[in-house]
């Protein structure tokens, strides 16, 4: 498999709440909710899947990261858009989504 | 799979007979959309259908592309007329009316909290005689209906020379709306509760209003200064397809908003047993809209919020650019999450809501 990139969207939900802002990105598409639990619990994330299984909640201390199939990731809980893109980067770069 | 919880920011779907206006509109020719060779025109007519429907004189409506830009409309020419005035907005408002009235240098004040009897003393100490008093109909947080007649009755009996301002965005299409006699202008859009196109809103001005944008707009003459607030082509379609709501609504009566009332009643029951969400209260007394807010204690309602959009509901978190009333209600940090059922709700979409919810507040807690 050819390893999986990511693109930052950018902040949503609030903008008027500046410590409660949620960083967005895309992956390629096709990524599998379950191996990305197995990735993220190798990181030291606590992760489990809901509403069948479409969507995975991970946490990392205060870190909280949700995945939804096919190709959406949220992030909350940090302090900036760097330090969000640098959490999906530790995730994604060098893992090829097995 | 998406279930649509957010008419207090607009509505979905929109109302057969106000889309089927909008349609009509589009697909009929363009003719002298004010007045030609002493006919009346479409605009015209629309204007007097609205003031019927609302039971004002015809020369006291006037319409604005969206209610934030009717709110600017009174707030900057009133200010510009009366410099040396004060501007003051409650401390429900929101911020289509709190930031223009801060740009103008005006004062929020304590109107519906435990400080109403100070008001008398509070006003009686301005620097400067209030010449504009901003008051809300309706919270866009938790849903309150305010006693604006009593309420505006008394602000007038304080600053008989302010006039007053009546932002019913929210309450347009939510309940009976019977104009209040003290409310010298009053602004509500048609795509909220009315569930008509974007694109026009309603300002109803009892006293003369001053111009602050200006355009070409002006049958009658360069002195008719009143109608300068509508500047530029008048979005007709739209504004057809408002006063097709409009009518609508008064003609369902309460069977307009009966439905979005009882999908709120449902989703309070379905949601407050849980013990994660805490409802915001609404005032005491007084009616309330469709909007429905909690205090999510187990995560932020931001984070809540942003799982509920990836699950397909479609709802509000944070403040709803509302910070004013938040701070009054001390949650200004957190936010609230907020859903406004409609006339179109049905109650698999709040079971299904509140069922997403149980179930990711279930997982969350299993990660922590």
């Amino acid at each position: 498999m050819n390893p999986l990139e990511f693109i930052m969207v950018g902040s949503r939900i609030c903008p008027e709440m500046e410590n409660a802002l949620v960083y967005e990105a895309v992956t390629s598409p096709g990524i599998e909710l379950a191996r990305l639990g197995c990735r993220l619990e190798s990181l030291g994330f606590r992760a489990a899947m809901f509403g069948s299984r479409a969507t995975l909640i991970a946490r990392r201390e205060e870190v909280l990261l949700t995945a939804k199939v096919p190709n959406r990731l949220t992030l909350s809980r940090v302090a900036s858009e760097e330090e969000a893109s640098s959490i999906f980067r530790m995730v994604f770069e060098g893992w090829d989504g097995s | 799979m998406t279930v649509f919880l957010n008419n207090a920011a607009t509505s979905f779907p929109k109302s057969p007979k106000a889309r089927q206006a909008l349609l009509d509109s589009l697909d009929s020719c363009p003719h002298d959309l004010r007045t030609s060779a002493g006919q009346i025109g479409e605009l015209e007519k629309l204007r007097v259908s609205i003031a019927l429907a609302l039971d004002v004189h015809r020369e006291c409506v006037f319409f604005v592309s969206d209610a934030t830009l009717a709110l600017n409309c009174v707030i900057n020419g009133w200010i510009r007329a009366n410099p040396e005035g004060e501007v003051l907005f409650d401390n429900r408002s929101h911020n289509a009316v709190s930031r223009p009235a801060l740009a103008a240098g005006g004062r929020q004040f304590d109107a519906y909290g435990k400080n109403e009897d100070p008001l008398r003393s509070w006003i009686s100490d301005l620097p400067r005689v209030p010449c504009l008093i901003c008051l809300s109909w309706a919270s866009n947080v938790n849903g309150s209906i305010y006693d604006i007649a009593s309420y505006s009755a008394d602000i007038k009996r304080l600053c008989p020379a302010a006039r007053i301002l009546i932002d019913a965005s929210q309450l347009a299409g939510s309940c009976l709306l019977d104009l209040p006699n003290d409310a010298d202008f009053l602004v509500f859009p048609g795509h909220k509760f009315l569930y008509a196109a974007p694109g026009a809103a309603v300002l109803i001005a009892r006293t003369a209003l001053v111009p602050w944008m200006l355009g070409g707009t002006n049958d009658v003459g360069i002195s008719r200064t009143d109608k300068f607030v509508e500047v530029g082509t008048p979005n007709m379609p739209a504004i057809a397809s408002l006063a097709a709501a409009l009518e609508e609504t008064k003609r369902l009566g309460r069977e307009a908003f009966s439905n979005a009332h009882q999908m709120r009643e449902l989703l309070r029951c379905k949601l407050e047993p849980t013990g994660d969400l805490e409802l915001i209260p609404t005032s005491k007394g007084g009616g309330t809209t469709s909007v429905i807010s909690f205090h999510c204690k187990t995560m932020s309602a931001t984070e809540l919020g942003s799982i509920l959009g990836q699950e397909g509901f479609v709802l509000r978190a944070g403040l709803h650019c509302n910070p004013t009333h938040h701070e009054a209600l001390g949650l200004v940090a957190c936010g609230t999450l907020r859903f406004s059922p409609g006339r179109y709700t049905c109650s698999e979409d709040i079971v299904e809501v509140a069922d997403a919810i149980t179930d990711i507040l279930a997982t969350y807690r299993a990660i922590s």
